[in-house]
C-alpha cells in the first residue's frame, strides 16, 4: 500500500482547484456539512481506483463517474476534471505520482512505472475498502447475518468462498430436483407394469406367475428366472400385422381403463388429501409472507431497504422516519433464513407427494385419450383433453415452484382444488371409451395372451430403465448434497478461525475505546453457511446483537473496531493506508480520545486521513497527536469550492480584507475564525460555559468564559508552583497571567456585556484603523495561548479530562503547568 | 493439495477452504476419487464454477484423452 504526501484536485466533484500537502502523514480534514470534505475522499477513491462509490454504488441510479464526477461547471470537459497523488510506497521505498482524469477514468498514470509499483496500486484497487463513510462502517454492525456474512466476505476478500456455496447449492438443487422427478418416474412405471399384469404388488414369484400364466396360453416354456435381461415374449411369434400405427390391444386397454375409473370410484386417497392439504397451508402461509419473501431472496430489496436505515431520513426523499421503528417494520417482514428453509423442506416434501399423483393421473388420462384416437372411428375426447390440461397445468405450477420459490400463485391456484374426481362430461368420456373398447371383437386367448406379454415387455423394459435413472439421480443427489455439507463444513471451520482472530482483536480494539465502562467487553462472530452472526457483551448481562442495547456512539465505536481488524487480518503488515470519511460522528466526546489512541497505537505505521464536520473532533486528532496535519474547510461556493480555512494564515486572509477596507468582510472571518478556536479552547480548558441545550453556541456564549477560565488556570498554576515551593515557576506564571490580563483587556470581550458598542457585534461598524486594534489584540492573545515552541504550537489542554485537573500542557510537553496541590 | 504456483487470484483464506472441502470429500466413502480429483482441479482455476461445470467434473467425465 501507500503512503499519500499531496493530493492535487482539479474541477472534481465541488472542487475547483485544491492542493493538500499531506507530507505521508495522518490527515485531518475538517469543515461543516457541504464544504467539500467527501469531495476529498472521492478524489482519492478516484485516482487510485478509477471509481467512485458514490456515483456507481448501490442507489446511484443514473449517476456515472464520467458524466458526474467533473465540476458542475465543467461536466461538459471530463478532461478538465483530474486528480493527482504523490505518495511513498514504504514497502518498495520509492515515491510515486498516480495521476487519473475522468475523461478516462480506466487508464491510470504512474510515474515512474514499473512492475513492483504497477503491483502495489494494483493491489489497491482491489481494496476499495480503504475509504469509507460511516454508513458503509456502520453497515457491517447493524446489517442481518446473511447481509453481514457477505459483506464481511467481500472485505475479507472472501467473496469467492461465498459464491462458490451459491454455485454447489444451485448445483445440490438441481440435481435433488432431478432425483425426484426421477423417483416420480419409476413410481409410474411401476403402477403401469402392475395395470398391465393386474397385480398388485412386485413380487417377483406374482409376475413370474402371471407372465407364466400367459405364457402356457402360448405353449411357450415357463420362464423360472426374473431378471434384467429376462424376455417376457420370448418365442412370442411377430404380429403378421407390421402396420406401424398404435395397436390399441383391448386386454391391457381395458385393464388401464378399469384402473383409472377404480381410482376415480374410491376418491382421493387419504394421504393426498393430507399432503394437499399441508403443502396448501405451507403455500398460503409463504405466501402472506409473498412479497418479502420475492424481494428478499430474489431481488434483496428489503435486506437493501434495512442496509439503507442508518440515519433520520429517507437517502431518497429525504422524509424523516423513525430509523429503529422502521427496521423493526422491515425484519418482521423477513422471515428468518431457517424458518424459510424449515418450511421450504416440508414444502417440497408435500408437494413431490402431490405431483406423484399429478404424474401418475396424467399418464392415465394420456392413455385413455390415446386409445380413444385409436378407435374406429376416434371418439372425440375434448372434455377429457381439457382435463388433461388441467393436470399438466397443475404438474407444471408445482414444478415451477420448486425451481423458482418466487412462483407462489400458480402453485397456491394449482394445489387449491382437487383434481382427483374429473367432471361428470370428463368421467362421461371414459366411460364412453371403456363400453367402445369392451365392445371390441374378443381376441382370442392366444392373441389376449400374446398382447398382454408385449406390453409387459416393454413396460418392463420402462420400469427397469426408470429404476436405473432414479437409482442413479438418487445417488447422485446424495453425492451433491454431501459434497455441499462439506463445502459448508470446511468454510465454517476456517472461517470460524479467521473470525476468532478477527473477533480477538475486536473486542481488544473496542475496550481500548471503552477502558472506562466496557473493559471486559467481549464479542463473538458465529459463521454459519451463508450468515454470520455478531453479538457482543453488554457490561456483562450477556452477548447481544449491537444494535439491541448499544447506544449509536458505541455502535460506531464497534463498526470502526471491526473494520480495522478486518483490515489488519486481511492486509496485516500491508494496511498502511486508510480514508474514514466522518465514520466517527455518533462516538462521544469522552471516547474520542481513546479512539485516538487506538489508532495511534495500534495501527502506528498506518496513514489515516479523517474527515469530520466537528472542529473539537479535529482538535482532539491535534491534541492526542493522531494528526499533525490538517485542512479546514470554512464554507463553499459552487464558483470556488471549498474554502480553505488554514489557521496559519487566517490572520493574513484577514489583513487582506482590511488592506481593501472591507472591514464587514474582515470582521466576519475574524467571528467565525473565534467561535471556531474558542470551542477547541472551550473543550481544552474544561471551561464552564452556560449550557445550551441546542448545542449552538455563539461567540458571546464562549469567549468571555473561556479567558476567565484561562486566567484562572495560570491562576491555578500559580497557586500550585508556591505550594511546592518553585519560585521560578511561579514568577515565570505570575508574569504569564498578567501578560494574559493584559492581552485580554485589549480584546475588550470582559467589556462586552457592559459595554455594547465594543461588542463582536459592532466590529463591522469600526472604523479601519479600529478594527485593526482588535485584529492585532485577538492574534496576540491566541499565540499566547499556544506552546512557544515553534515545531508545536498547540493550544494548552487540561488533564485529565473528567476529575480533579492535574496539569495544562501542550503537545510536546514544552509547556507542562501543575495544577496539583496535594498529592 | 495447495500448491506454490496457485493461481493468482485466489487468495490463501480461498485456497485453505478448497484443500480442507478436498480432504473432506476424500474421506468420504460415498464421493469417487477421480471425481474429486476432477472437481479439485476445476476449483483450483481461480474462477468460481458453474454449477454445470460442477456437476461434469463429478459425474460426467470427459472421454479418455479429452481430459
Amino acid at each position: 500500500m501507500i503512503r499519500v504526501k499531496n493530493i492535487h484536485i482539479e474541477e472534481f466533484r465541488g472542487i475547483r482547484d485544491l492542493d493538500l500537502d499531506l507530507d505521508a502523514k495522518n490527515f485531518g480534514i475538517c469543515g461543516p456539512n457541504g464544504t467539500g470534505k467527501s469531495g476529498v475522499v472521492d478524489a482519492i477513491e478516484f485516482c487510485i481506483t478509477g471509481d467512485v462509490t458514490r456515483l456507481s454504488g448501490q442507489g446511484s441510479g443514473d449517476l456515472s463517474v464520467k458524466a458526474h464526477a467533473p465540476h458542475v461547471d465543467q461536466h461538459a470537459h471530463p478532461e478538465k476534471a483530474n486528480v493527482t497523488i504523490t505518495a511513498d510506497i514504504p514497502s518498495l521505498g520509492k515515491a510515486v505520482t498516480i495521476h487519473r482524469s475522468v475523461k478516462n477514468p480506466k487508464k491510470v498514470n504512474i510515474t515512474p512505472y514499473n512492475e513492483d509499483v504497477k503491483t502495489v496500486i494494483e493491489e489497491l484497487q482491489t481494496h476499495p475498502e480503504f475509504a469509507l463513510s460511516r454508513r458503509e462502517i456502520i453497515k457491517y454492525i447493524i446489517t442481518p447475518p446473511g447481509k453481514r456474512s457477505e459483506d464481511v466476505q467481500t472485505l475479507l476478500r472472501l467473496d469467492h468462498i461465498e459464491k462458490l456455496r451459491k454455485s454447489l447449492t444451485t448445483f445440490n438443487n438441481k440435481r435433488k430436483n432431478e432425483a425426484d422427478a426421477a423417483e416420480r418416474t419409476y413410481v409410474q412405471a411401476e403402477i403401469d407394469f402392475k395395470n398391465g399384469l393386474k397385480i398388485d404388488t412386485l413380487e417377483r414369484s406374482l409376475v413370474l406367475e402371471k407372465i407364466n400364466e400367459k405364457r402356457a396360453i402360448l405353449g411357450l416354456p415357463v420362464i423360472t428366472k426374473l431378471e434384467k435381461e429376462t424376455s417376457f415374449k420370448a418365442g412370442v411369434a411377430a404380429p403378421k400385422d407390421k402396420d406401424k400405427k398404435p395397436v390399441l390391444r383391448k386386454a391391457t386397454a381395458l385393464a388401464d381403463i378399469s384402473a383409472l375409473q377404480s381410482a376415480i370410484k374410491e376418491g382421493e386417497p387419504a394421504p393426498l388429501v393430507e399432503n394437499r392439504q399441508s403443502a396448501k397451508s405451507l403455500l398460503e402461509k409463504l405466501k402472506g409472507d409473498e412479497k418479502t419473501l420475492i424481494l428478499a431472496r430474489q431481488h434483496g430489496f428489503i435486506k437493501t431497504g434495512l442496509d439503507l436505515v442508518t440515519d433520520g431520513v429517507c437517502p431518497l426523499c429525504d422524509t424523516e422516519w423513525n430509523a429503529d421503528d422502521l427496521r423493526k417494520h422491515l425484519r418482521k417482514k423477513l422471515l428468518t433464513a431457517e424458518e424459510i428453509e424449515k418450511l421450504l423442506a416440508q414444502l417440497r416434501v408435500s408437494i413431490n407427494a402431490v405431483l406423484q399423483s399429478l404424474s401418475e393421473r396424467t399418464q392415465a388420462v394420456e392413455r385413455v385419450i390415446q386409445y380413444s384416437q385409436n378407435l374406429k372411428p376416434p371418439i372425440e375426447q375434448a372434455a377429457l383433453a381439457a382435463y388433461l390440461k388441467q393436470l399438466k397445468d397443475g404438474e407444471r405450477a408445482l414444478t415451477g415452484f420448486l425451481k423458482d420459490h418466487s412462483e407462489i400463485e400458480p402453485a397456491v391456484q394449482s394445489i387449491a382444488g382437487s383434481w382427483w374426481s374429473p367432471s361428470p362430461d370428463q368421467q362421461a368420456c371414459i366411460v364412453e371409451c371403456h363400453e367402445v373398447v369392451k365392445a371390441l371383437p374378443d381376441t382370442s386367448a392366444e392373441d389376449e395372451a400374446r398382447e398382454i406379454l408385449i406390453v409387459a415387455q416393454e413396460r418392463y423394459e420402462r420400469l427397469l430403465s426408470a429404476t436405473k435413472t432414479a437409482k442413479k439421480q438418487k445417488s447422485r443427489s446424495a453425492v451433491a448434497r454431501e459434497v455441499l455439507r462439506h463445502y459448508n463444513d470446511s468454510c465454517t471451520s476456517v472461517l470460524e478461525a479467521i473470525y476468532d482472530d478477527v473477533v480477538k482483536d475486536f473486542s481488544n480494539f473496542y475496550s481500548v475505546i471503552n477502558r472506562e465502562d466496557e473493559e471486559k467487553f467481549v464479542g463473538k462472530l458465529t459463521s454459519a453457511p451463508a450468515k454470520l452472526s455478531f453479538d457482543v457483551d453488554f457490561y456483562g448481562r450477556g452477548l447481544f446483537p449491537p444494535s439491541a442495547y448499544h447506544s449509536e456512539g458505541h455502535q460506531d465505536g464497534m463498526g470502526l473496531c471491526l473494520y480495522l481488524a478486518l483490515m489488519k487480518h486481511t492486509l496485516g503488515n500491508k494496511f498502511t493506508f486508510a480514508v474514514l470519511d466522518d465514520v466517527l460522528m455518533s462516538v462521544d466526546t469522552g471516547h474520542r480520545r481513546e479512539v485516538c489512541r487506538l489508532l495511534k497505537s495500534e495501527f502506528p505505521k498506518t496513514q489515516f486521513i479523517l474527515t469530520t464536520h466537528d472542529r473539537v473532533w479535529l482538535q482532539y486528532m491535534k491534541t492526542e497527536n493522531l494528526i499533525s496535519r490538517s485542512q479546514s474547510f470554512g464554507g463553499w461556493t459552487v464558483d470556488s469550492g471549498p474554502r480553505v480555512w488554514d489557521d496559519h494564515d487566517i490572520w493574513t486572509e484577514i489583513q487582506t480584507e482590511l488592506d481593501k477596507d472591507d472591514i464587514a468582510k474582515a470582521a466576519w472571518l475574524l467571528r467565525r475564525y473565534l467561535e471556531y478556536t474558542a470551542t477547541i479552547l472551550a473543550d481544552n480548558l474544561r471551561a464552564r460555559v452556560e449550557f445550551r441545550g441546542d448545542g449552538h453556541y455563539d461567540l458571546g456564549d464562549l469567549l468571555p468564559y473561556v479567558l476567565k477560565q484561562c486566567r484562572k488556570r495560570l491562576e491555578d498554576g500559580e497557586k500550585s508552583a508556591a505550594h511546592w515551593d518553585r519560585k521560578e515557576e511561579k514568577k515565570t506564571l505570575a508574569a504569564k497571567r498578567a501578560k494574559a490580563k493584559e492581552l485580554i483587556a485589549k480584546t475588550n470581550v470582559e467589556q462586552w456585556a457592559i459595554n455594547p458598542s465594543v461588542h463582536f457585534n459592532e466590529w463591522a461598524n469600526l472604523q479601519s484603523h479600529e478594527f485593526q486594534e482588535v485584529v492585532d489584540a485577538f492574534k496576540e492573545l491566541l499565540e499566547n495561548l499556544r506552546c512557544e515552541n515553534e515545531h508545536c504550537k498547540s493550544y494548552l489542554y487540561i488533564l485529565p479530562r473528567k476529575g480533579s485537573v492535574e496539569e495544562m500542557r501542550c503537545n510536546c510537553g514544552a509547556t507542562n503547568i501543575n495544577l496539583k496541590k496535594a498529592a | 493439495m495447495a500448491s506454490e504456483d496457485e493461481p493468482e487470484g485466489l487468495s490463501p483464506t480461498v485456497s485453505q477452504v478448497i484443500e480442507q472441502f478436498v480432504a473432506a470429500m476424500c474421506a468420504d466413502d460415498e464421493i469417487g476419487d477421480d471425481a474429486i480429483d476432477r472437481l479439485e482441479k476445476l476449483l483450483r482455476q481461480g474462477t468460481v464454477p458453474k454449477p454445470d461445470e460442477i456437476n461434469a467434473a463429478l459425474f460426467n467425465p470427459p472421454p479418455d484423452g479429452d481430459a
